[in-house]
């Protein structure tokens, strides 16, 4: 297990200070594309717009950034 | 370690609470055998699934009940505190139905079911008082079905930290106004039905609204009357100040 940190970046910046433990940064980011996609549903549901470019970094213990997901990437629309 | 608990004082005095129990209730209560145990965080006291003979009453630390749907998704039903008597269905049901788990380091008296049951039949204001407990505890899981059901993320964090804050506060053991909450962000999130991510994001909410405010590595409640109004918060459902059953007795 490893430590990763999911911080959010939409209109205010939410650092995971904590960070959770996870198997590998694939799990990690799984986390943050469940998250992403939770986020984006309550705006939906409370009339809010979504903004596609805000995302959520994935970083190690030190800071580095090892994954970033777009919310673009957490949806599929279709016409 | 110094200063763990070594009767069950705490729990009798939770129990004392809005009941009418006469100087023999107390002492009968307090001669109860047990078996003292202390653990490290996150050690389950009890699995899904076990066998059941002891009745776990809390004596110091903060500890959750949870279930797991089949692929682990963890749902935390209850917390807590010390004085609680965790597993009251434990002196009637042979399985456990849920895991216990400690959430800080603990120290829970064990108690012998057939033990427990026989003093609750030989003193009917004692088995008031337990049961008394139980319907409380009814009450809080009715509102955690309101709270995971029906508000939105924002409230239902603000809701949880209120209850456990004005919990903590009644048994004597913290100010509701800046009580440190013994939780992690995912340990909210399985209590409240979200993702860690967005109690995360709630949490900055809660931070700018100046509700909590962090102190060190863990949380405030900042300003109570401000939380209270996100979350919705009445604290009637606790039935703390309830003493009906102490008057008719």
């Amino acid at each position: 297990m490893f430590r990763y940190h999911l911080n959010i970046y939409d209109d205010a910046v939410a650092l995971d200070e904590d960070g959770a433990e996870y198997a590998d940064l694939g799990m990690a980011r799984e986390a943050a594309l469940c998250g992403a996609r939770e986020m984006m549903a309550a705006r939906l549901m409370a009339g809010k717009p979504i903004a596609l470019s805000h995302r959520i970094e994935i970083t190690d213990g030190g800071g580095a950034v090892l994954a970033t997901l777009k919310f673009r990437e957490a949806m599929t629309i279709e016409p | 370690m110094h200063g763990l608990p070594r009767t069950l004082e705490c729990v009798l005095s939770r129990l004392a609470r809005g009941s009418a129990l006469g100087q023999e209730d107390k002492a009968a209560f307090l001669a109860l055998p047990f078996r003292i145990e202390s653990v490290a965080a996150h050690k389950a006291l009890v699995q899904e699934g076990d066998a059941v003979h002891l009745c776990c009453m809390l004596l110091d630390g903060f500890v959750a009940r949870h279930k797991m749907e089949q692929t682990g998704k963890r749902q935390i039903v209850s917390f807590h505190q010390a004085g609680d008597i965790i597993d009251l269905q434990h002196l009637f049901f042979s399985t456990a139905d849920h895991t216990v788990e400690a959430i800080t380091p603990a120290t829970v008296a064990w108690v012998a079911d057939a033990a427990f049951r026989g003093l609750l039949r030989e003193r009917p204001l004692l088995a008031e008082a337990v049961w008394r407990e139980a319907m409380i505890d009814a009450s809080v899981f009715r509102e955690w079905v309101l709270n995971i059901g029906r508000r939105d993320a924002k409230a239902r964090i603000a809701h949880m930290l209120c209850e456990v804050a004005e919990r903590a506060e009644a048994a004597g053991l913290g100010s509701s106004q800046g009580f440190q909450l013994p939780l992690t962000q995912d340990e909210i999130a399985d209590a409240t039905g979200l993702t860690g991510v967005h109690v995360n994001r709630m949490i900055q909410d809660l931070l700018k609204d100046g509700a909590i405010a962090r102190h060190g590595r863990t949380y405030v409640i900042a300003d109570w009357g401000r939380m209270c109004a996100i979350a919705d918060f009445e604290d009637s459902y606790l039935h703390q100040n309830d003493t009906r059953l102490a008057q008719v007795a």
